[in-house]
């Protein structure tokens, strides 16, 4: 054995004098004798324990986390790729010279990195300095903290989203459109799920391209609707009008080494989106957008608010009421919004409450329809207006104050919302009976004798009786008799004449699902 | 013989410590099986910190504070709001800016559920775009709320939504009054130890590169998209509209409105997402920097330090790298009265370099002072640079070991901007304080409106230690006087 060990270093010096010329040190050979044995000679791990160097992120970005890697070794759990690992790898920099390690650290990052950098001797040499006394092996955290790993980015660098809303059938003059949303997308690849729109809509993708080598570069482009695509001013690949993603187009552009401009224009009528394209000089073409599986429309995960004993409140966009709604789900599966600008109910319907996950993905772009059935839609226009004649305003009356004061929640979390309208304090406090019926209990507080006209429904109402509607969808409205209310439907709205008396008047209304 | 000793003893010991020999970073549990993707934290009474989540839910935690993390509670306060940023506690209620307004929350019935929500203010509108977010502050010298309104899709100003784009001060009796126009994209909103606003915007159209911005009130942030929201109201006047392709400082001598920005955030280099801006009011818990600025970057996941001065009525200074590490991209942060540093972060449609989707964590100091330039303060010659230990005299008098460059950015309505106007300013003079703790830089060719970027790397202590960071940006909007 004695023998052996000695045979062994004999060797490694041998080696080491032989290469002490430095760059014309052979960095695959080097690497095959010294690391292949654990991470591969194709640098795939040489079995399940052991990392591979491969696509690791931790062979990328700055060279110094593996130098350090090299120089000091590292022990405890790893995680590269995705998964952990936990062994220990030992130190080489008593072993290696700066060179070799020059050698090696270009070898596998010119192999299996993504573009790296070549790395110098003065690198590694002010590498070694930075930890010198250093004595013992490197936990990840450690590493981590001083060399981060690169951000898991795409091919496209410095990649901007323009995001135009508009009804496009041809590709538009985005020099014409107004910007809805612009975006810096990290993730280098263009996603059209981004954009979160679904219809109606356009994007224009810049960026940067690193082109390695002179040459004549493909794109293959595939798009619904059209697209259009241009490297450094020129179209190179387009995809016109409307249709599916079954229309596949390629092109080519000659580039030399350095930084191409891409540019890309795609726009979306209805129906299904998606867009995919692809770059290459070979056969294997990269992808530059994401796969199709993740741009396809509405990929977020479901996250249903499920409401069971007690009432559950949601404040997010829902469709089919304003912004600044408040969605309300009861026991036993009646729901609805109180749009908070408008002082009115918005939104009701039976059944499930609302799905959370559109605006729990990503950046929780778009309205979220709710889960439920039966919708009835009441708002799109102010809750409360003076009787001056005419047609019901479409913006709040300018002398009409008008404020929104919040809301109190119950035991069971119902909540009583709060809001004041001209002069006039109102408590709205919508309860449900069993499944199919909501009962508005609104208590409002006048300071003197007032009157004020009040908007329950906006369209298709129909009358069934002197307190009693159809507001459409089986959806009947029963209001409280008293001398103090008088309905009016006028244009199929349903108001409400509301004579108020000095202190506290009282309104109830019943919504029942027939 | 002696020198050349020391200067290679020097040497060997130049080894910077890491990071966690300063500060450390320790990740505080979270509610299990919960997704908290931090939006705010709020400091409460008896060591309760309360959070908010961009899920709209709010959890209060006790033994965030504790040597042993593992024994953390947690509580659920409040659900069903929307995307809040920015929270604070006063008087028995938690107060919020969420999307659609300013709220107040409380619990009445001592089941530390809330039940009363009241809406505080609500002076801007939203349109269903999910990029009009709003960032609210602590409570100011007078006990005022500032609110920063980021414009719709982070690049257009909605009929709809009025004053995206614009800054408010809100009194706790709710009265909102307009105090900027010209935002882009807030990422948080904070006071310098002096309480006036600051907040940082994103590098996108109008704004070159990311950077740290002073609400001085009336005043105009550079980005005119939400200008037209002016009629609106009747407290600013009409903000300019600057010349598209210019600079900062050519415009600034044209609209003395346009503040510039305090300190510019080279993009990349320092960052890519500024966020929470707060200043260390401990006196020394945290460590030797007390009364500066620190800031979150939620694409690196770091912490970033930052010196402001005044200058002829203007702020300016510079930024230096601070922690980093986080496990998300960091975009609230608290510093509580003891010196812990609340860090909460989420990476949800903006990855970071943290890689998790959430986190809350906190950063204390050890107690072992770095080697660190403290202080970079404009003089008429150049800059005077204070450190926390003494300087290696030697090095730090070689004018060899500075070196330096400086640029800006093209002030336009496209998206970012390539550093220009390239200079290299020089080092001419380094004089060393008796007392080693400042050096006097003479500089030559310095540029008004220019970012400038000091790289000392070169310099030691006295007793040896290498730099923990070795560059600062510093951005001149005004010559010492």
């Amino acid at each position: 054995m004695m023998g052996m060990r000695i045979g062994w270093v004999g060797l490694m010096a041998l080696a080491l004098a032989l290469a002490a010329r430095g760059q014309d040190i052979d960095g695959k050979a080097q690497y095959e004798m010294l690391c292949g044995a654990c991470h591969g000679a194709d640098g795939r791990g040489a079995s399940a324990e052991f990392p591979p160097l491969q696509g690791s992120e931790w062979i990328q970005g700055d060279p110094e986390r593996m130098i350090q890697v090299i120089l000091h070794g590292l022990e405890g759990p790893v995680t590269v790729k995705g998964k952990t690992y936990n062994l220990a790898m030992p130190p080489q920099g008593a072993a290696l010279d700066d060179d070799q390690i020059v050698a090696i650290v270009n070898y596998v990052r010119g192999q299996w990195g993504e573009d790296e950098g070549t790395v110098t001797l003065d690198e590694v040499a002010k590498a070694r300095k930075h930890t010198e006394g250093r004595g013992e092996m490197w936990k990840d955290w450690q590493l981590l903290k001083r060399w981060p790993l690169p951000s898991q980015a795409g091919p496209i660098k410095n990649l901007i989203a323009s995001v135009y809303k508009g009804t496009f059938k041809t590709m538009p003059d985005f020099e014409k459109l107004e910007l809805a949303a612009v975006e810096e997308e990290h993730s280098g690849l263009i996603d059209v799920a981004q954009a979160g729109l679904k219809d109606h809509f356009a994007v224009v993708w810049e960026g940067d391209l690193k082109v390695a080598s002179k040459g004549r570069y493909r794109f293959r482009l595939n798009s619904d609707d059209g697209s259009r695509v241009f490297v450094n001013g020129k179209e190179v690949v387009r995809i016109d009008g409307l249709g599916p993603m079954k229309r596949q187009q390629e092109g080519a552009i000659e580039l030399e080494p350095g930084i191409a401009k891409l540019r890309v224009e795609y726009f979306e009528h209805t129906g299904e989106e998606g867009i995919s394209l692809s770059w290459g000089k070979g056969g294997k073409l990269e992808p530059l957008s994401q796969g199709r599986q993740a741009s396809r429309r509405g990929r977020y995960s479901p996250h249903p608010l499920v409401v069971s004993e007690k009432a559950r409140i949601y404040r997010n966009f829902i469709e089919g009421t304003g912004a600044r709604s408040i969605g309300v789900g009861y026991p036993g599966g009646v729901n609805l919004a109180f749009d908070a600008d408008e002082l009115s109910l918005g939104l009701a319907w039976v059944g499930d409450f609302i799905d959370a996950g559109l605006h729990w993905t990503a950046r929780g772009q778009g309205s979220q329809v709710p889960a439920g059935q039966r919708i009835i839609e009441l708002g799109g226009a102010p809750g409360f207006a003076l009787d001056e004649g005419g047609g019901w305003p479409t913006d709040w009356q300018k002398h009409l104050t008008h404020t929104f004061r919040g809301y109190r929640l119950d035991e069971m979390r119902r909540p009583t919302f709060r809001y004041e309208v001209g002069g006039v304090n109102v408590e709205d406090k919508p309860q449900n009976v069993g499944s199919d019926e909501l009962v508005r209990s609104l208590v409002l507080q006048s300071r003197g004798p007032a009157e004020l006209m009040m908007r329950l429904a906006g369209q298709g109402v129909r009358r069934l009786g002197s307190h009693h509607y159809d507001l459409g969808e089986g959806v009947h409205l029963e209001i409280a008799q008293s001398n103090q209310v008088e309905p009016i439907l006028s244009d199929g709205a349903l108001l409400l004449r509301l004579k108020l008396k000095k202190g506290e008047n009282r309104l109830g209304l019943r919504y029942m699902w027939k | 013989m002696r020198n050349l000793f020391t200067a290679a003893i020097g040497l060997a010991l130049a080894v910077a410590s890491p990071a966690e020999d300063y500060y450390s970073r320790e990740e505080i549990p979270l509610p299990p099986g919960e997704v908290m993707e931090l939006g705010s934290i709020a400091l409460l009474p008896e060591k309760r910190v309360a959070v908010s989540s961009r899920r709209g839910d709010i959890w209060i935690c006790e033994g965030a504070y504790g040597e042993d993390l593992t024994k953390v509670t947690w509580k659920k306060f409040a659900e069903g709001l929307h995307e809040p940023f920015g929270m604070f506690w006063r008087d028995g209620w938690l107060w919020l800016t969420q999307r659609p307004e300013v709220t107040k929350i409380r619990d009445t019935d001592g089941d530390w559920e809330a039940d009363e929500f009241v809406t505080v203010a609500a002076p801007w509108g939203i349109n269903g775009n999910y990029h009009e977010y709003a960032f609210g502050s602590e409570p100011d010298q007078n006990g005022d709320i500032w609110v920063a309104l980021c414009l719709t899709g982070s690049g257009s100003a909605a009929d709809e939504s009025p004053f995206r784009g614009w800054g408010f001060r809100i009194t706790p009796k709710g009265d909102a009054i307009p105090v900027v126009s010209g935002i882009r994209s807030p990422g948080g909103i904070g006071f310098n130890a002096k309480g006036d606003t600051f907040y940082c915007d994103n590098q996108g159209l109008w704004n070159g590169s990311s950077s740290l911005k002073h609400m001085k009130p009336g005043g105009f942030m550079g980005n005119p998209t939400g200008n037209k929201y002016w009629k609106l109201q009747n407290v600013l006047p009409q903000p300019p509209e600057p010349a598209n392709e210019s600079r900062i400082e050519t415009e600034r001598k044209k609209f003395p409105a346009l503040v510039p920005p305090a300190v510019v955030f080279p993009h990349g280099l320092v960052g890519q997402s500024p966020t929470a801006v707060l200043t260390d009011t401990t006196e020394g818990q945290f460590g030797p920097f007390a009364g500066q600025v620190f800031v979150g970057e939620q694409t690196h996941s770091q912490v970033q330090r930052v010196f402001l001065e005044e200058v002829k009525g203007v702020y300016q200074g510079a930024v230096w790298h601070f922690t980093e590490g986080y496990r998300s991209g960091i975009v609230p942060m608290r510093m509580a009265a003891d010196g812990t540093l609340f860090v909460g972060g989420t990476n949800r449609g903006w990855a970071s370099r943290g890689g998790k989707p959430f986190t809350f964590e906190r950063t204390r100091w050890t107690g072992r002072v770095p080697f660190e330039a403290k202080e970079m303060r404009i003089t008429p010659e150049g800059w005077e640079l204070t450190f926390t230990k003494p300087v290696d005299a030697n090095l730090a008098a070689d004018t060899a070991n500075y070196k330096m460059a400086a640029w800006t950015y093209v002030y336009q309505k496209t998206y970012g901007s390539p550093q220009v106007d390239k200079v290299t300013p020089k080092v001419v003079k380094a004089e060393v304080a008796g007392d080693g703790l400042s050096v006097k830089l003479t500089v030559e060719g310095r540029v008004k409106g220019h970012v400038h970027e000091l790289d000392y790397s070169p310099l030691q202590s006295a007793a040896g230690e290498a730099l923990w960071h070795s560059k600062c940006w510093y951005t001149i909007n005004e010559w010492a006087p």
